[in-house]
């Protein structure tokens, strides 16, 4: 049973969705459960498995798909799924937001697709598969085939907003299909010079013997394009601010944090286990064009988000620019570059993702997000301002939240690489998000007269419900969480998973 | 002589928990109000605990979490630290019996905010105090910053709405644009964060790198008040007149400059400062500007808060320039100016919210002969006056006095020269205020009329601390026996 | 050109994805950007089916022989049979695709009456 927890970690989610859409022909009530226990169960597979995982003395657990066998005179058959210290922290932040994101919709969903509740949780359900399998899988192929998965849910979990949703999920699908396509055909010029798929196989073959290689190096900029398509860098990032808006508020919730999140992190695993630093740093070109494109994407992710008036599209914005903290931390290529740009996917997956159930939990109670309408929230809705008001400061960078430390993380792989338009638009980002947080204190707390004093008028303590609101606070509190205990999971975790990478 | 010790945390911690305490007793006044004095008490305890120990030379160490490689939230109580804690601690009582006296009257119904974060900023500052390395100082400075943030704006019209906004723009966008690099400069070069005497950076760094880093935090610390990013101090003279005089004369701007004292004693070093001309001499001309120049605009306010606030501004960069001076009295003179200064500015910060609610008066024309009518409050701001101008028999002169000798002993003499202008300067917008107060004809008759002592809640806090600016002269000895051990682990030259 | 002829399965694969490409980008009509994807996604199963090819070559299926042995003397000759199954799952995830764009685009006609982007947009910030 425990040799089998890597395949339950993808599988139960996958049961969860087929049987929460057969089960719900009978009674319609019955898919939420199914995909809670689902996903509960994947929870607790990754937990047990970053146990097993510390325990054992290689550092990677590796599992073959229908049992293959090992490694024979061919090498790898089949696809082999691998948990490793890379990928065992974002399967655990990924199950875990997906299950608090599970019980934080039931009453949105209730309340926002009445009559849908069935099919819209076993596709959340088939979701969450597609972003596990993305993260654990170590077969480039099989990456694609779950991209996929994940990304056909999303167009259909988008496209439940209704109005104005489908025409964003349907840019949003040409966009992904071409970034998938690239990433593919990436995969395809890969495996013509080198015949295998498998990711160890990769690693051993392509930093030793095929560096020179035209077809690889061509390959490894279409996968690297394909999924910077996956993860809205600039410039392909228009179809996420709409995308995401209009999307009902717990399809906004689970792919707001994760979908991005896990593209950035195949990413990685790319870069630096098939293709190996050296490889990276050997492409200047590539390099420099990489760290420009990301100094970009964060200023316009920035100066964007001032100009909108609906929190939402705030928060998307936000989204544009964090990715690009983690692309450019990733292209640092240095040492704390990298950690940082890790440590930052789980740490903007948790900011993220409480972003959004903030908003979901003002949207819920006062019907509308916009940023001016928000007089009083926090006489309406303390804890829920106050939840916000953290998040906003973890996003800005204050300590002791995470958002501080892997600013600071990123700012010294700057400052180690010498990319100082890089640190720059890291602290203008800061800078600019703290304005915004301003706003939202202004108007949610300064712009009515305090109903305290005698005459002015009292607003009603109205909360939002206890299943939205227990997510929020536990995600909420793990961002202070995440900042105290940043050297634990940078030298325990982290460190672990990234080669030893020369100082300059 | 180092010694783990857990007190240090507990005094940060205190005055927290009283916070949470405090927002629970919305109903309770009365035992809201004692858990202050409480808190406060039992901070004050734990200190004098811990003063023997410190004054024999300990240092009194303590890591809660290792939050970076080498770094982690420590604590390390020396002189100087235990110092400007002591100060904090112990004006936070006169204070809270004014406010008490200042807000139940009003019937202010938003008491449990205000005390509450009061006690958060305390211990914000108290841990800026105890800070053993600049990650910890850094992240109790930013929970200064916004924990008094709803006091400055808490009479939430839009004046104060307005002069918050100011007050968080100026002070997050220097500590996150340049106090926050600078910070991570520091760690890519040495590896570490913490403060050690005679400095971190080894001595083949550049002068170039140092003098940057040294802006860049002289001007990221924006609390110190240095120019031109001094214009929050003047905007957050809305908040009501407690919060002024802790926070603004005492807890927020102290801590801006203690972060600048330990910042160039422990990270670049006294005798690296003092080889280095250039460096010295740009710091001093930074904070002479913004000396003589504040002095200037002080004579010309009439509104007594702002003049005031321009008056606080310019004292500290007395205590910056001595700082810059890199000479043993130059920097004891600083760190004592540090208490001495706060005791006195409280007496006139309250003393002037104690004019105000007498008879309505915020204009110093409009305090002609009132002096008459409210001796007591008027005797206060006499004697605070001169602390601050820093005449015998009050300690403002014994801290002039060492920062006058440090300018001696410095390679940059000329600093000598303003300390005396500005000396001047103050005396000159000081001391009419007392006297017209006393022994000119009135000239507003009808706040003159209006005029009588206000409560007695009020008016005893104002003597205390009064009378605190003639103690601390009585026994500047003692405090000079803090700042020695201090100067003995930083800056007595090998 | 002798160098050209031979690879040239690549400029199939090259003018189809181009195509493709442009229709799915620079077309205004959501059915001739379905068609486009559609189109884009055969070059590249196109490219990773004719990597296979070889001269000559068997299907890549093996028959059984005497004792339930399947040794295959031809296994040299056949295409490679990786490339073909890989193809089918990408195939299978096209026509998904293609399906979800096509209902897409049904309910946005259903919306605005239109397929052209331009009218749209125009519809939705009315």
């Amino acid at each position: 049973m425990i040799k089998h927890l890597p395949i339950f970690i993808v599988l139960a989610p996958l049961l969860g969705a087929v049987f929460a859409a057969l089960t719900s022909w009978y009674r319609p009530k019955l898919s939420f459960p199914v995909v809670l226990s689902g996903l509960f169960i994947s929870f607790l597979s990754s937990f047990c498995l970053i146990f097993k995982l510390l325990n054992s003395e290689s550092g990677i657990i590796h599992y073959q798909l229908g049992g293959w066998g090992d490694k024979g005179e061919y090498g790898i058959v089949g696809i082999q799924i691998t948990v490793d210290y890379l990928n065992s922290l974002i399967l655990t932040a990924v199950t875990i937001i997906s299950l608090l994101t599970a019980i934080f919709s039931s009453q949105s969903v209730n309340r926002e697709l009445a009559g849908q509740q069935r099919y819209f949780f076993a596709l959340f359900s088939l979701l969450v598969t597609g972003l596990l399998g993305i993260t654990i899988t170590g077969d480039i192929f099989n990456l694609y085939v779950f991209m996929e998965i994940a990304a056909l849910s999303s167009y259909a979990l988008i496209a439940y907003g209704k109005g104005r949703s489908y025409m964003a999920s349907f840019n949003y699908l040409i966009m992904g299909t071409m970034g998938a396509c690239l990433y593919l055909l990436g995969v395809g010029f890969v495996f013509v010079k080198t015949g295998t798929l498998n990711i160890e196989n990769l690693s051993l073959l392509i930093p030793q013997t095929l560096q020179a290689s035209q077809a690889v190096f061509v390959g490894f900029v279409l996968i690297i394009v394909g999924a910077w398509a996956k993860m809205a860098f600039f410039p392909m990032h228009g179809w996420l601010p709409n995308a995401y808006t209009y999307a009902p508020t717990a399809s906004g919730a689970l792919l707001a944090p994760l979908a991005t999140k896990v593209s950035v992190y195949a990413m990685i695993r790319i870069m630096i286990t098939v293709y190996s630093i050296d490889y990276v740093l050997k492409s200047p070109n590539i390099q420099t064009a990489a760290l420009l494109l990301s100094s970009i994407s964060i200023l316009v992710g920035s100066f964007f988000s001032l100009t909108q008036t609906n929190l939402r599209k705030i928060a998307c914005y936000f989204i544009v620019s964090e990715i690009g903290y983690m692309v450019g931390g990733a292209w640092l290529a240095n040492d704390p570059g990298l950690k940082g740009a890790v440590y930052h996917i789980i740490a903007d997956a948790a900011m993220t993702s409480a972003l959004f159930m903030v908003i979901g939990c003002i949207l819920f109670r006062t019907g509308q997000v916009e940023l001016k309408k928000l007089d009083g929230l926090f006489y309406k809705m303390p804890i829920t301002f106050i939840a916000l008001v953290i998040t906003m400061a973890a996003l800005i960078g204050v300590p002791p939240t995470c958002g501080f430390f892997s600013k600071f993380y990123l700012i010294q792989g700057a400052a180690q690489a010498g990319t100082w338009h890089f640190a720059g638009a890291l602290l203008i980002s800061s800078l600019i998000k703290a304005v915004i947080l301003f706003r939202i204190i202004e108007i949610g707390y300064n712009k009515v007269p305090n109903p305290a004093k005698e005459g002015n008028k009292t607003i009603p303590r109205d909360e939002a419900p206890l299943s939205m609101l227990i997510p929020t606070l536990i995600v909420t509190l793990s961002l202070i969480a995440l900042g105290i205990f940043t050297d634990t999971l940078i030298t325990d975790f982290i460190a672990k998973a990234l080669p030893e990478i020369p100082a300059p | 002589m180092e010694e783990a010790q857990s007190t240090p945390f507990w005094i940060v911690l205190i005055s927290s928990m009283a916070a949470v305490l405090i927002s629970l007793c919305r109903r309770a006044p009365n035992i809201r109000e004692a858990i202050i004095f409480l808190a406060a008490i039992i901070k004050l305890a734990l200190l004098l605990m811990l003063a023997p120990g410190v004054l024999d030379g300990k240092l009194y160490t303590f890591t809660l979490i290792n939050l970076l490689p080498n770094v982690g939230l420590s604590f390390k109580v020396d002189g100087a630290g235990l110092l400007f804690a002591f100060v904090s601690v112990t004006l936070w009582i006169p204070v809270t019996i004014y406010s008490i006296g200042l807000l139940r009257p009003k019937n202010d119904l938003s008491q449990t905010r205000f005390y509450a974060c009061f006690s958060i900023a305390i211990s914000s500052a108290v841990g800026v105090a105890f800070s053993a390395n600049l990650l910890t100082m850094f992240i109790f400075y930013e929970i200064l910053s916004l924990s008094t943030y709803p006091l400055v704006t808490h009479n939430q019209d839009d004046e104060a709405i307005k002069g918050g906004r100011k007050y968080l723009i100026y002070l997050l966008t220097t500590s996150v644009g340049l106090a926050l690099p600078a910070m991570i400069i520091v760690y890519q070069q040495t590896g570490s964060l913490d403060f050690m005497g005679g400095g971190v950076f080894k001595d083949q760094t550049s002068n170039t790198l140092l003098t940057v880093l040294a802006v860049m935090f002289l001007y990221g610390f924006a609390k110190a008040g240095l120019m031109p990013f001094h214009a929050w101090l003047p905007g957050a003279m809305v908040a009501p007149a407690p919060v002024s005089s802790l926070l603004h004369a005492v807890a927020v701007v102290k801590v801006g400059v203690f972060s600048i004292i330990r910042v160039m004693t422990g990270i670049f070093g006294v005798d690296r400062l003092a080889n280095t001309p250039s460096l010295t001499m740009i710091i001093c001309i930074i904070a002479g500007i913004t000396l003589v120049t504040a002095s200037l605009i002080a004579l010309s306010q009439d509104n007594l808060k702002a003049r005031l606030a321009y008056s606080t501004i310019g004292q500290l960069s007395y205590i910056i320039l001595g700082v810059g001076l890199a000479s043993e009295s130059g920097i004891a003179g600083a760190a004592l100016h540090i208490p001495m200064h706060a005791v006195g500015k409280i007496t006139l910060f309250l003393c002037a919210g104690a004019i105000y609610e007498a008879c309505g008066a915020k204009y110093i024309s409009q305090m002609n002969g009132i002096g008459r009518k409210i001796p007591l409050t008027m005797t206060a701001f006499f004697l605070g006056s001169l602390c601050v101008i820093g005449l015998p028999p009050t300690g403002g002169f014994i801290s002039k006095w060492y920062l006058l000798n440090g300018t001696l002993d410095s390679n940059q003499q000329w600093a000598f020269v303003i300390f005396l202008i500005s000396s001047l300067l103050n005396a000159a917008y000081f001391l009419p205020i007392a006297y017209k107060a006393f022994f000119a004809l009135p000239s507003d008759e009808a706040k003159y009329n209006k005029a009588s002592e206000p409560s007695m809640l009020m008016v005893i806090p104002m003597l205390l601390t009064a009378t605190g600016c003639l103690l601390v002269f009585f026994f500047s000895n003692t405090m000079y026996q803090f700042v020695e051990q201090f100067l003995n682990v930083y800056a007595k030259s090998n | 050109m002798e160098d050209i002829i031979p690879k040239f399965n690549y400029i199939v694969v090259v003018v189809l994805m181009m195509t493709g490409l442009w229709s799915m980008l620079a077309q205004g009509n959501l059915i001739k950007k379905c068609i486009g994807m559609a189109i884009f996604q055969t070059g590249i199963i196109l490219f990773f089916i004719s990597i296979g090819a070889k001269n000559d070559a068997l299907i890549p299926i093996l028959t059984e022989g005497a004792n339930h042995t399947f040794d295959n003397p031809n296994i040299d000759k056949v295409t490679n049979p990786l490339t073909q199954i890989l193809m089918l799952t990408a195939i299978v995830v096209g026509v998904a695709t293609l399906g979800v764009g096509l209902a897409l685009a049904q309910k946005v006609y259903q919306q605005h009456d239109s397929f052209d982007e331009d009218e749209i947009l125009n519809n939705q910030t009315k």
